[in-house]
């Protein structure tokens, strides 16, 4: 157990002779299809991935019913499956700080969508399955970037890369389905409704906070 | 004020359906973490089910790499740093090289062999396999303290590569390579050029 603390606090971009350790490593040493890892691989993007969930909890925030859930995760997951394979064959370089910025902005503006901001400055709602739709794409770029960082073996990639894309998708469901068990204690709890637009305000801050550290990312590089 | 309706009692599941989906979930957890996560992570397998579904190879290379990766930083920082004053005297007069050497790389290790050179020198290479591939990354690290890295050249499962090295900075350039087959691949390098040694590293 002390052995494993131990391997976790240490930073995982460690280099010798050139070799990257942890995933990035091993990507580096294996050639061909390797359908199960990549999954893994996929899935453990999706759950460590704090903009990718916050964003998930912004939309499921409002959303009752499971059918509801699944149409948006669904139109979310089919944006970025998209820009995920559609930028890696592109071999698209947006730079990953901005794209990880706008990932931000997304979830602030989930948060203002949830909070009926909208409504209120433009006296409007914009179309909440269209927009999913759309950061879906962004959120697919940000990791098509992460995909080409990794150097992909071109030997077996496009087997490798929807292995990826079903593990971010498992990966999605897991999560998912945690965020849904915990905050549905919290909405049988009258301070559901007393605290959702506080908590929609720390998203929001959240967004920001991802947003600003992206930006300050970019400048310094 | 929000863009949408409080929930209604029948929009939310009872309480014993949430203590059930609570119970699932750790089950599936503690499933997840014993035979996925821990075969991936570290190569612990207790189930056997990570090795079936080949992500026990991806803990123990990971392992395998962050054990090297600590080893050389711990040599680093035992041996003494190279007088690179006394070595600017021996390279003002540097000697053409001509090497041939053979080594046999056991399955899943990784040696590597460099040319300590001048900033600029030249060199011309050629390097093959008996059998087999092998991963390789063709690189150059600055003498101690400089932090200069470069990586000139990669490839996967490759069976021989040739051409020319131009030092970027002084210090160590040269191959890594991993035996990533089943048995052991022996290679064969030939270098001649400009240099002032060549050196195993690993």
């Amino acid at each position: 157990m002390k052995n494993l603390l131990f391997f976790i606090l240490i930073h995982v971009s460690l280099f010798a002779h050139g070799v990257a350790t942890g995933d990035q490593g091993y990507i580096q040493q294996i050639n061909g299809i390797n359908f199960v890892p990549f999954m893994y691989l996929g899935a453990k993007h999706m759950v460590t991935g704090y903009d990718h969930i916050l964003f998930l909890v912004g939309v499921i925030f409002f959303l009752y019913r499971l059918r509801d859930i699944g149409i948006y995760v669904t139109l979310f997951a089919i944006g970025h499956s998209s820009t995920l394979i559609f930028g890696v064959f592109a071999d698209i370089h947006i730079n990953a700080y901005i794209i990880d910025a706008i990932i931000g902005l997304s979830v602030v503006y989930k948060a203002l969508d949830n909070l009926g901001a909208y409504q209120q400055w433009f006296g409007m709602q914009p179309n909440t399955k269209i927009t999913t739709l759309i950061f879906g794409l962004f959120h697919g770029f940000g990791l098509a970037t992460k995909i080409i960082e990794f150097d992909m073996d071109p030997n077996g990639l496009l087997t490798n890369l929807i292995a990826f894309n079903v593990g971010v998708e498992i990966g999605q469901l897991l999560a998912l389905s945690a965020i849904l068990i915990l905050i549905s204690y919290w909405r049988k709890q009258p301070s559901f409704i007393t605290y959702s637009y506080s908590t929609n305000i720390v998203l929001m801050i959240l967004g920001f906070m991802l947003t600003g550290n992206q930006l300050i990312g970019y400048f310094n590089s | 004020m929000f863009n949408a309706q409080q929930p209604t009692e029948k929009d939310l599941p009872t309480s014993t359906q949430l203590l059930k989906s609570t119970i699932i979930a750790i089950i599936v957890a503690i499933i997840l973490l014993v035979m996925v996560i821990l075969p991936a992570e570290y190569g612990t397998d207790p189930t056997g089910v990570g090795k079936l579904l080949g992500l026990k190879e991806m803990g123990d290379i990971k392992m395998s790499l962050l054990e090297e990766s600590q080893n050389e930083l711990s040599q680093e920082n035992n041996t003494s740093s190279i007088d690179t004053d006394s070595l600017d005297k021996t390279m003002v007069n540097n000697t053409i090289n001509n090497d041939v050497v053979e080594i046999t790389i056991e399955p899943g290790k990784a040696i590597e062999i460099k040319l300590e050179m001048k900033s600029g020198s030249l060199v011309q290479y050629e390097w093959k396999t008996i059998k087999g591939g092998l991963n390789y990354n063709l690189h150059g690290d600055g003498y101690k303290g400089s932090q200069k890295f470069i990586s000139y050249k990669k490839g996967r499962m490759v069976q021989s590569d040739s051409g020319e090295l131009q030092a970027e900075f002084d210090g160590y350039h040269g191959w890594f390579w991993r035996n990533r087959e089943e048995f052991s691949v022996t290679v064969i390098l030939q270098t001649s050029g400009d240099y002032i040694q060549i050196k195993q590293m690993l």
